[in-house]
């Protein structure tokens, strides 16, 4: 008798100990799921943080248009006064650029009839770029 | 007879759920920067293939802005037009666009004159700006302006 009543209570422990041992496995699985779930939501999140902190938008947009009105400072305007447009043209965008809050600074200097050379400086708390500070750039008028 | 395994295997299953729910908001301000990105990715695009140079150095928007500074028709109109052909706005995606230049004395933006269009209302707060460049050459003197989209989505 002692030995059935024995057996019986050990059946009933591990029962019980069936029950907690799939509430833990439950519990891990959905622990894996949330963890899986969240690490590829914050990939995502960083690339797009990516995006919006560096003002890579911004740097080719400053450099395409540098090029361009040069480019129709040669076709359209008074090339004889390439240096004293692109001054000008300097100076507006980087007060444009300044009320975003960048620091600018662009000089273009005509080398001959074809061709100029650039120099860009663009930075802010993030970024520090120049282009043709430290070497020359040149780029084709035509 | 199990309770306590039972009550033990609730608390578990009660802890990991709540967890889970904790991450959400986390999760949800992901989403919304996600969003943002996208929006500002829509209108850098659109802007983008408005101001392609073509073989004069001039573009689609340069043209739209001089028209509108140096002519008579609106160019914020027509910017607002070609939107519109787009299908952004039966995604509920939505603009106001702006043609701006620089006081240089009070370093603030100006509307040009004909130079907003703002059909959908005023933007909400979680708006996101994108802005172009455009440079009109009157002469010697380039004058430049900025060609600004604020986008958000409903």
């Amino acid at each position: 008798m002692a030995n059935l009543s024995g057996g019986a209570r050990n059946s009933t422990a591990r029962k019980g100990q069936w029950i907690v041992l799939s509430g833990l496995i439950l519990a891990l699985g959905l622990l894996v799921v949330v963890l899986l779930l969240n690490q590829a939501l914050s990939a995502g999140y960083r690339v797009s943080q990516a995006e919006m902190q560096f003002p890579s938008y911004e740097l080719n947009e400053l450099y395409e248009e540098t090029v361009r009105v040069a480019k129709l400072v040669r076709t359209k305007g008074d090339f004889g006064a390439f240096n004293d447009s692109m001054a000008e043209y300097a100076e507006n965008v980087s007060k444009i650029y300044a009320a975003h809050g960048f620091v600018v600074n662009v000089s273009m200097v005509k080398k001959d009839e074809k061709s100029a050379s650039i120099c860009i400086l663009l930075s802010n708390e993030k970024v520090n770029f120049t282009l043709g500070v430290y070497a020359e750039r040149s780029i084709p008028l035509e | 007879m199990h309770t306590i395994e039972a009550l033990m295997t609730a608390l578990l299953i009660i802890s990991v759920v709540t967890f889970a729910a904790r991450s959400v908001p986390t999760t949800s301000t992901q989403l919304s920067e996600t969003m943002a990105v996208q929006l500002k990715l829509y209108a850098e695009d659109f802007l983008n293939i408005l101001d392609m140079e073509r073989e004069d150095h001039t573009s689609w928007l340069y043209h739209q802005v001089n028209g509108t500074v140096n002519g008579s028709f609106n160019g914020a109109d027509e910017i607002m037009g070609q939107w519109l052909k787009t299908n952004l706005s039966n995604k509920g995606v939505f603009c106001k666009v702006e043609i701006l230049r620089l006081n240089a004395t009070t370093l603030t933006f100006e509307r040009v004159p004909n130079g907003t269009n703002d059909t959908f209302g005023e933007p909400p707060a979680n708006a996101v700006s994108v802005w172009k460049l455009v440079t009109v050459l009157d002469g010697v003197v380039p004058e430049v302006y900025e060609v600004r989209l604020t986008a958000w989505q409903i």
